[in-house]
């Protein structure tokens, strides 16, 4: 008995090393980001000159002015409705092709159905830079250059692997009695799919709507490549020409945080409002 | 009063159709240019490039403009627009950046034979002939940035001393700064392109004006071993070990450098004229700047007035739908009437004689007016080899000017990847 209770104990004191290393690496990693995160949003309420002269204090009159300038000077205004348009209709889209096409290829026996996943899979490896020039000459031959429609067509497109690849694992995982039991019912494939298994695949769905929202809310490349006019431009690109416009023109720094605070600051509604829900989501797929 | 009904009905035809025709007649030559332009719509060089539309606007009421605010990445959006057929009339961007671009990939309307010699004469010394290829012009200066060492003319005179004329002066510069408390010059570790031009200049000061570019193609990469090279290399170094650059500034990103410039920190750094204008916020409008040139070396046949430059530049396309009018256009942005505007609205240097530059600029300008001889910003080589430039030639000097290797080891390395450059290129 007394070698057994010696090794247990040195068990549960390895476990406890083991959970003590990993929420120390954890909490370090969340207090750096948080801390980072605190550091912008204090930032960008203080005065170029504050700023770089006095980094670490806290700013004891806020210039919100810096929201203001950059909300209405910036087009930052702007540019948030024209990224809320597109990323939202893009998701939208994204799930209404891709959560059948998703069912129908984890659950449906037909031939080539592995090939046609494989396929959509393989979508995930295309280098997106390769696919600039023939992406303006496509979009410009069919008249959707430089605009959002355009652009969010795009997003669909090359979003369309990763969601579908993620989707199938979730409606893989869900337990083949249930949809037995909707067909035995009486119900038809549709109402099986829209009745039984979409619901049950909600925190899947709710988890691939996050991850493409943040993804394409923070896009910059292909939005940098396909739309040109001002009035079309994304938040991204709106930090982008923030930055740019450092050289030459003077740097409003402050200006600048406040626009990566108007940035993250619907992302992180977002985690907060759905967080439960996506861990939900992602500890389903990953167990079943 | 039935009279003059019929004299008042025919009068308002006579109106009516004279309004016509002359609506007509404009239908028939209206213009309307398109205009990419680097610039972001609410910059002041922006509204001032606006104004200068709205001028020609009113001179030629048949033309009009429609301009694409696209900023910095405005050649690189152009380029892919022009392969899905976009038609675009001009645009403008960094002369360097469109030699090594449009220019070279054969994308720019050449305009030689529309300059006539008075429009030559016009413009500052060197500044037409800077980005031309073999007499060939495909572009115009119309912003004219200098490259000095831009400082606080207060700390100057508190350190008791003087512009330096020679590098030997330039540390003395550095020990009176020190002496105060103060550090005499600063870096941003992380700008390559900035850092190079203690390099750049050092050899042209040596060599002579535009000699980066010899050096470079000697393709056997023997250019690099000549003792100058060397010299030049461990001189940027000696910098780092009198004291001139605080050992702090290795760290310093972009734009944390600078800034102790505007906090009086430090007294200066060897950048562009934009300088002023990028700390404008910070450092107050009444901030005492000067400027001086890059000081001359020993025995070397480059002079003091020998100017590194970046000027912006407006290019037409060659599939611009007008360019005819786009050319008149870019002349016309260059010309006196234009360069004012652009002086009074967006602060910028003007590259026409006779039009005076911003007060904070008075030092720049006074360079611009002087100088013996022009090369572009960092030597001209990034111009011509962009790609040697950026993917040899600026890291491996940044690296041993951060420390990271030596003088020595940076000689070796540039000869053997010229060498293999030209090997390559066979």
């Amino acid at each position: 008995m007394q070698p057994a209770s010696s090794s247990s104990r040195s068990t549960s004191l390895k476990r406890g090393i083991g959970r003590a290393f990993t929420y120390a690496t954890v909490g370090a990693w969340s207090l750096f980001t948080v801390f980072f995160v605190v550091w912008i949003v204090i930032a960008s309420l203080k005065k170029t000159r504050d700023l770089f002269s006095e980094p670490w204090s806290l700013p004891l009159k806020p210039v919100w002015g810096n929201y203001v300038k950059t909300w209405v000077s910036s087009h930052f205004g702007d540019y948030f409705l024209n990224s809320l348009w597109v990323v939202s209709i893009s998701v939208c889209m994204l799930l209404v092709v891709c959560v059948p096409a998703a069912y129908v290829l984890a659950r449906a026996r037909f031939r080539g159905r592995e090939a046609l996943a494989n396929f959509f899979i393989l979508g995930m490896g295309v280098p997106i830079p390769l696919l600039f020039v023939p992406l303006v000459v496509i979009m410009t031959t069919l008249r959707m250059g430089d605009s959002l429609s355009g652009l969010s067509v795009v997003y669909v497109a090359l979003s369309v692997p990763f969601t579908i690849y993620v989707l199938m694992g979730f409606f893989a995982s869900l337990p083949g009695e249930i949809e037995s039991a909707a067909i035995i019912d009486g119900c038809s494939d549709f109402q099986t799919f829209w009745h039984v298994m979409m619901p049950l695949a909600m925190p899947g769905i709710a988890t691939v709507a996050i991850l493409n929202f943040v993804g394409l809310w923070n896009e910059y490349q292909l939005s940098l490549v396909l739309i040109n006019s001002p009035e079309n431009r994304t938040l991204s690109l709106g930090i982008y020409s923030l930055i740019s416009s450092m050289q030459y023109s003077g740097g409003d720094w402050p200006g600048l945080f406040a626009g990566i605070t108007i940035v993250m600051v619907p992302t992180i509604i977002m985690f907060v409002a759905m967080s439960e829900r996506m861990i939900s989501g992602i500890t389903m797929g990953g167990v079943k | 009063m039935k009279t003059s009904t019929p004299q008042r009905w025919s009068t308002t035809k006579k109106v009516l159709l004279s309004s016509m025709l002359s609506a007509a007649a404009l239908g028939v030559s209206a213009k309307e240019l398109t205009f990419w332009s680097m610039w972001n719509e609410p910059e002041p060089q922006a509204k001032a490039l606006r104004s200068v539309m709205a001028a020609y606007t009113k001179a030629h009421p048949d033309v009009t403009f429609k301009v694409v605010w696209n900023g910095r990445q405005n050649q690189t959006k152009l380029r892919g627009a022009l392969q899905a057929g976009t038609k675009v009339d001009f645009m403008d961007q960094d002369g360097d950046q469109l030699y090594g671009g449009l220019q070279a990939a054969g994308a720019g309307l050449e305009i030689t034979k529309d300059l006539d010699k008075a429009f030559k004469d016009s413009l500052l010394p060197g500044a037409l002939d800077l980005y031309a290829n073999n007499g060939k012009v495909y572009s115009v200066p119309y912003v004219y940035n200098t490259v000095n060492f831009w400082y606080n003319r207060d700390l100057m005179k508190k350190a008791g001393a003087t512009p330096p004329k020679t590098w030997d002066e330039l540390l003395n510069l550095c020990a009176a700064v020190q002496k105060v408390g103060k550090s005499a010059l600063v870096i941003e570790g992380n700008v390559s392109d900035y850092n190079m031009l203690y390099f750049s200049h050092l050899l042209e000061r040596t060599y002579g004006a535009n000699s980066m570019a010899k050096l470079f193609e000697d393709k056997t990469g023997n250019g690099w071993t000549q003792a100058g090279v060397l010299e030049a290399a461990q001189m940027t170094r000696t910098l780092w070990d009198k004291g001139c650059i605080s050992k702090d500034a290795r760290g310093f990103q972009y734009p944390a450098g600078q800034q102790t410039i505007a906090l009086g920190d430090t007294l200066g750094e060897l950048v562009g004229s934009w300088l002023p204008t990028e700390l404008s916020e910070s450092a107050g409008k009444d901030f005492p700047w000067s400027a001086f040139n890059f000081p001359t070396v020993k025995n070397g046949k480059g002079k003091q007035t020998d100017l590194q430059v970046a000027l912006l530049s407006m290019m037409v396309l060659k599939t611009a739908p007008n360019p005819k009018e786009a050319v008149d256009f870019i002349k016309f942005v260059a010309g006196e009437q234009a360069q004012k505007i652009l002086v009074a609205e967006g602060q910028i240097g003007s590259t026409r004689k006779g039009v005076a530059w911003p007060a904070v600029l008075a030092d720049a300008e006074k360079s611009a007016r002087e100088a013996t001889a022009l090369s572009n910003f960092g030597g001209g080589l990034k111009m011509v080899y962009p790609e040697f430039t950026a993917t040899v030639l600026a890291p491996e000097f940044n690296k041993m000017f951060l420390g990271e290797g030596t003088p020595q080891q940076l000689v070796a390395t540039l000869a053997a990847k010229t060498k293999d450059f030209w090997a390559n290129k066979k």
